[in-house]
């Protein structure tokens, strides 16, 4: 079966390094980047299946990211990765609670079950 | 200065803090998640790729996943502290009672253990959210809860309940414990500064045998400033 293409995004290269370098170990194909722009140039040459993208980013922010992506390529699953959650927060309108996320420092099993049900939803 | 000025002066200030605490946290949460993930990796090369036993691998086990478990028990306090922050982000706001207090008793922990105080917590898990100024409630139960400290010998108890009745959601603080033989220490906060905060809460203090029951009614107008 072919392995599961996930693009981590996170301005913090430490991060997005370590966690793509983790998830590879764990059997998928992980590629990391670091700006809300090279994420979008990515999606549209070489589509991944998931995107584990940050919510707060220098530039092109998480949202903006996200927004332009369901416009072109809807069938990419997004996962948010969020420092903190403030319940008032809204992404367009939508509670944060419609998106499908995960906290930082991320729990990796936690993160393992969401990309399985989220490479479920994909197929 | 004019009042008024001086009220808005100190609103600032209040929201100026709340900013620097939020983006504190925030940012300490990040290299939280990098220290984290470095760990994680360190510990999944050892474990996943199991390479052949080397000299020290326990060692090196043993660390990396003492790391881990202090980064969950710092990060279980920035998320408390980062709450508390984002409550000066406007004057009010719709929370849950015990989420307030929860994030207030986690973050005076150090405090109350310093004076060999218990905050024990009974909490009825479904009161129905609140509409109003979660920093002022906090403001008030530190008060109390000082003017309770100071009252109270070490090793004793403070117990705090939440519960819905009338439309109302209560909280009591039930001091358990002797009395200093010193006589107590007078808390931080005057009967007016207390009386204050309970107006702007649409909220009332009731006391009986020593107990203090905070009532916030479900329906009150908070007042705006």
């Amino acid at each position: 079966m072919r392995k599961a293409k996930i693009l981590v995004v996170d301005d913090e290269v430490e991060f997005a390094s370590a966690l793509a370098e983790r998830l590879q170990l764990r059997g998928y194909d992980t590629k990391a980047v670091f700006r809300g722009e090279d994420t979008l140039a990515i999606a549209k040459s070489a589509p991944p299946d998931i995107i584990l993208l940050d919510l707060k980013m220098p530039g092109m922010n998480g949202i903006e990211v996200l927004m332009t992506i369901r416009q072109f390529a809807p069938d990419i699953e997004v996962i948010l990765l969020t420092g903190h959650i403030d319940l008032r927060e809204r992404i367009e309108g939508m509670r944060i609670d419609d998106f499908n996320y995960i906290m930082k420092p991320v729990d990796m099993a936690e993160l393992l079950e969401k990309i399985e049900k989220a490479i479920e939803k994909h197929r | 200065m004019e009042e008024n000025e001086e009220r808005e002066l100190r609103a600032s200030q209040l929201a100026f803090i709340g900013k620097v605490l939020a983006t504190f946290s925030h940012e300490l949460k990040n290299h939280l998640a990098i220290i984290n993930e470095s760990a994680g990796l360190i510990l999944d090369l050892i474990e996943l790729e199991k390479s052949p036993a080397r000299e020290h691998t326990d060692q090196y086990v043993k660390s990396l996943r003492a790391i881990h478990s202090q980064i969950e028990r710092t990060l279980s306090l920035i998320t408390y502290f980062n709450r508390f922050s984002h409550r000066m982000d406007s004057p009010l706001s719709t929370f849950d009672v015990n989420d307030a207090m929860e994030e207030l008793f986690a973050l005076l922990h150090r405090f109350t253990n310093q004076r060999k105080i218990t905050i024990e917590k009974s909490l009825q898990r479904d009161v129905p959210a609140i509409h109003s100024d979660p920093a002022r409630l906090h403001l008030l139960l530190y008060c109390l809860m000082q003017e309770h400290m100071g009252r109270l010998a070490e090793n004793s108890t403070i117990e705090f309940r939440t519960r819905l009745s009338d439309n109302a959601v209560l909280i009591s603080i039930i001091p358990k414990g002797k009395e200093p033989l010193r006589g107590g220490e007078r808390s931080g906060c005057s009967d007016e500064l207390i009386q204050g905060i309970l107006s702007a809460l649409g909220g009332s203090l009731s006391r009986k045998e020593g107990e203090e029951t905070i009532r916030l009614p479900l329906g009150a107008s908070p007042m705006r400033e």
